[in-house]
């Protein structure tokens, strides 16, 4: 049997972000720009999320002269569930959820 | 889904995180790229080396501990940069200083998931664990003492504290003794049962053998003095006990790593035994 373990609070911020808009894609940076955690917390998130099958991955088709193709991310349908789920029992205040990441998001 | 071409570095930030990219394993090498992309897209210098060391952190993370092991390029890195600050240590504060933190780390490490630790749940195996910890212990105490350290007429904890220059080689070898016992004690360890009872059993014999050879620095004469042939004959159990170790295992197992590890855990605590000595 699988043991089903509760997201973590970055976790939930991240999910909460990726749902406000379920069909767009975004990139790496500017999610964590939105979310206030620094990249060596989102990736994890993000990799864990993929690997979960809760988000989507795509690299971009068309990037600007001179400059590498960015990933690109969107939670997938069963992504889209659990934030739903999550968002439920999620902090009330983003206040609240901002405190937490600054107390645990410095990687 | 296009698989992108990574520019040439453009600069230190980006130099770096690749470095730390290419150290990933196979399965998260787009995810790397994709932190590269990403660094390409942000500006500023602080902004991007801020980027950059938590993409390293991040890269770091994917490398870390599996139920294997460590990334054999991060695991030397990591295990040089401990070793050169016990030697560091050592120019200031002695032997014993450094000792005791490089084996309180291995042994917080050994009751941790990883390389050494936690400890494989059969019997055998603890009790081999637990007797190597006590010849560490006992290395220990013949590193605070050998230098007349705990002696009470200058004793004080200042005495503690001379400097020791040179290559600490006692110290690092029981740091390497140390290390050794966790790996192959572990969960994780490829070592079975039947080769670590053999190497550790022989091992004992040969550090007993070879205890009871040597004599004691100029003080006393070898414990072996008293047996028939000046004990000499108790050498065949110092170099014989590896091939001992081997042979039991090899024909056990039919396992032709189990026995060469098993060789190798018997002649592993011979070292102690010239510097227990005297």
């Amino acid at each position: 049997m699988t043991r089903t373990r509760r997201p973590s609070p970055q976790t939930v911020v991240v999910l909460d972000a990726l749902a406000g808009d379920p069909a767009g894609w975004r990139y790496g940076y500017e999610l964590g720009q939105q979310v206030g955690l620094k990249a060596g917390s989102l990736y994890p998130i993000l990799i864990r999320l993929c690997d979960r099958g809760l988000l989507e991955a795509a690299w971009e088709s068309d990037p600007p002269l001179g400059r590498p193709p960015r990933h690109l991310y969107r939670l997938t349908g069963a992504g889209v569930r659990l934030a739903a789920q999550v968002a439920v029992v999620a902090p009330a205040t983003t206040t609240e959820a901002r405190t937490r990441r600054q107390l645990r998001g410095a990687w | 889904m296009v698989t992108p071409v990574t520019r040439p570095g453009r600069d230190a930030a980006d130099r770096l995180l690749a470095a730390a990219v290419r150290l990933l394993p196979v399965g998260r090498y787009q995810w790397g790229q994709a932190m590269q992309a990403e660094l390409a897209a942000v500006t500023g210098r602080t902004e991007r080396w801020r980027f950059a060391v938590g993409c390293m952190a991040a890269a770091v993370r994917q490398i870390a501990p599996t139920r294997v092991g460590w990334h054999p390029v991060l695991s030397a890195c990591v295990v040089a940069v401990v070793l050169a600050g016990e030697v560091a240590v050592t120019q200031v504060f002695g032997q014993t200083v450094p000792l005791v933190l490089v084996l309180a780390l291995l042994a917080w490490r050994g009751r941790r998931a990883g390389l050494f630790g936690p400890v494989r749940p059969d019997r055998a195996t603890r009790i081999v664990r637990a007797g190597g910890y006590v010849i560490v212990g006992l290395c220990l105490v013949f590193a605070a003492g050998s230098d007349g350290r705990f002696h009470a007429a200058t004793g004080g904890v200042a005495k503690l504290l001379r400097p020791d220059p040179g290559v600490p080689v006692f110290a690092l070898m029981v740091t390497f003794f140390a290390g050794l016992l966790l790996s192959v004690t572990a969960g994780t360890a490829s070592l079975g049962r039947t080769g670590l009872a053999a190497g550790a059993g022989a091992g004992a014999l040969a550090g007993v053998a070879a205890f009871v050879v040597l004599p004691f620095d100029r003080v006393a004469p070898p414990l072996a003095s008293g047996l028939p042939g000046q004990g000499q004959w108790l050498a065949l159990v110092v170099f014989g006990a590896p091939a001992g170790a081997a042979a039991v295992t090899g024909w056990r197992t039919r396992r032709g790593d189990q026995a060469v590890m098993a060789a190798l855990g018997a002649a592993t605590p011979r070292p102690w035994s010239p510097r227990c000595s005297g």
